[in-house]
This record gives C-alpha cells, structure tokens and sequence, in this order.
C-alpha cells in the first residue's frame, strides 16, 4: 500500500491545480466576468428545459422561479467546482497534453449536461416533495456529481494509459 | 465499467444511509474533536462546542464573543463520496480493500474538524456584525471565507479522492508497476 513515486506526483499537482482553479471563484472581480455570466446561461437552459416540461417558470439572472416554488443557482450548485476537480485531476496525470486537454473539455461538457439534470430535478424535487429537497440538494447531488467525476477521470485514464501504450 | 459505475451507485446509496442515520453522534464526536482547535484562535478560544442534531452550536463560556451555529453536517457529507468510491473498486469487500477503506475513512474523519474549525472562524469573521469588523481585519475575513468556501467546494471532496487514491490507486490500472 506504499505510495509510489507517481501517485505522489500526481496527488501533488492535483493539489496545486485545485487551488488554481479555485481562483476564478475566489477572486470577485473574476468571478463576475466568468463564473456569474456562465452560471446565468446555466439558470437560462435549466428554465428553458423545466418550461418543456410544462413547468410554468421564468428565469431572473440566477434565479428560476414559478409561483409555487423558485431556485437560485450559485457557486457550488452550478459544477464549476466538480468541474475544477475533474480537470485538474486530468492534467495532473502523465498523458500527452492533446489527451488531457481533449478530457478535460469533454469531461467538463458531460458534467455540464448532468448538473442541467441535476437543477431541473432539483426544481422539481422543491416543488412537488419538498421534504426531500435538502437532503438531494445537500448530499446526494453533490456526491453524485463528484462521484462522476471520478468515474469520468477513471474511464479517461484507463483509455490515456492504452493510447500511450500503442503508440510508445 | 459497468459494474463499476453499478457498485458506485450502491455504494454512494450506502454512504448516504450512513451518513444520515449516523449524521447526530457523528456531529457529537466531531464537536470533541474540533474543541482543541479552538485554542489555537485567541479570539474565539472562549467558545464551547455543543452539538445540536445536524449542527454544532459554539457557546461563549465568557461575554467575550457571541454564539454561532455552524451546519456541521455540511462539512461531513464527504464520506459518501468515500463509501462509493471504496464500493467502486473491484472485489469491495476483500480484505485488502476492507484495510485500505478503513485507513482512508480515519484519513477523512481526523480531517473533518479542520474543515469544522474554517467554518467556524469564516462564520466568526464574516457574520457576526460589529463584533467582526473589531476583531478582524479586511484581509483575514476574506482568507477565512475563502479557506472554507475552498474547502467545502473542492478540498472536501479533493481530501477524499486523494485518500482513496493513495490507499487503492494502485488497483488502478494507469498506476500498476510498469512491467519491463
């Protein structure tokens, strides 16, 4: 169970990259030209995918509300934070860089896609089973969202590591 | 991967139950172990923590600081992340990963009271009024929000895959000794 040289290596760019990326959100003058405009456009195609399915909502900025329940989508509930996570676990790993940039995008857009699901069934969950909504919102989403994250990362290494090996 | 993406999902169903029906002692033994801590922080050091159903109630034991409550049950919610990715591995309940699990786990318990402690100085610093413009400056208000905003976004989550990854990543494929 020691801890190879590699895997150190590895934990300690992960480490470093985490904290990078963690600046767009830390910074507020940042944070408002690219985190905010994004986490709008998320709230945007969240509203649009609840109205076709005949839910009767209006999106506001961040906020997405109906007369009988609203949700405000903020940093931690729009993914930029499991987003953060997977691409810094991606470029921590020794890959040739086409392949990490190429997984870091396309894992990002997948768990993009999943946390849209993720604020529509949340929505859905406040209106209709309140008593559930704290808890999904909370624990379950999240860990879900991560627990992909790491799924993506592993189904991304396994392919990175075949890749590298047919072509050495 | 099938398989593995099925023992996730059984395993973060595990953690979840765990997490919820051991969420109140849990908050318990995590107010004892965050205690310590609060010597380290003149400021608040006069504080007692009580733990109250999901939450930690910081209980002044003089008239020098107010009272605070701090969601503790959201600095602990990491370890279903941990149940699923142990359950996620092949062969969950060998014996090797039985050991590597139960190493992780204390990795990511002893680590919680940390996580406690930042709340608890962020919610001191940032959201208790005038008490906390005159005990703390601009800049350390603003790292205590950060330290745990980081912490509650990323690092809890980062502190478990790095757990997981230091006992069980050599079960990983991309990690296994090259052969020669």
């Amino acid at each position: 169970m020691a801890l190879s040289r590699r895997q150190a290596g590895f934990l300690v760019r992960f480490a470093i990259l985490c904290v990078i990326f963690y600046i767009p959100i830390a910074i507020p003058s940042i944070e408002r030209v690219t985190v905010a405009p994004f986490t709008r456009g998320l709230a945007s195609v969240s509203g649009a995918i609840l109205r076709m399915l005949g839910q009767d909502v209006v999106t506001s900025g961040t906020v997405i509300r109906s007369a009988e329940f609203g949700v405000d989508v903020k940093n931690g509930c729009n993914a930029v934070e499991a987003v953060a996570f997977l691409a810094a676990a991606i470029l921590a790993f020794e890959a040739p860089i086409r392949l990490r940039v190429i997984g870091a995008i396309l894992g990002s857009i997948i768990l993009e896609a999943l946390n849209v699901i993720r604020i529509v069934t949340l929505y859905l969950l406040g209106r209709y089973h309140r008593d559930l909504f704290d808890m999904f919102h909370l624990a379950v989403w999240q860990s879900v969202m991560f627990g992909v994250a790491v799924l993506i990362f592993l189904i991304w290494t396994s392919r990175a590591t075949k890749h590298a090996v047919a072509h050495r | 991967m099938l398989w593995r993406i099925v023992r996730l999902a059984i395993g973060l169903a595990a953690g979840i139950a765990l997490w919820w029906t051991c969420g109140d002692v849990w908050n318990r033994a995590l107010a004892v172990m965050t205690q310590p801590l609060m010597k380290l922080d003149r400021r608040i050091s006069a504080g007692d923590l009580v733990a109250v159903g999901h939450t930690i109630v910081v209980q002044p034991t003089r008239d020098t600081m107010p009272m605070a409550t701090i969601p503790a049950d959201q600095m602990t919610f990491n370890v279903i992340l941990l149940v699923g990715l142990f359950a996620s591995n092949r062969a969950p309940f060998s014996d090797r990963n039985m050991k590597a699990f139960a190493i992780a786990f204390a990795i990511v318990l002893l680590l919680q009271p940390i996580g406690v402690f930042l709340s608890i100085e962020s919610t001191y610093a940032n959201q208790q009024g005038v008490w906390s413009d005159q005990h703390y400056g601009d800049a350390a208000a603003r790292a205590w929000i950060n330290a745990e905003i980081f912490y509650r976004l990323i690092g809890m989550f980062g502190v478990v895959f790095g757990a997981w990854w230091m006992v069980a990543g050599e079960t990983i494929s991309a990690f296994r000794p090259r052969r020669k």
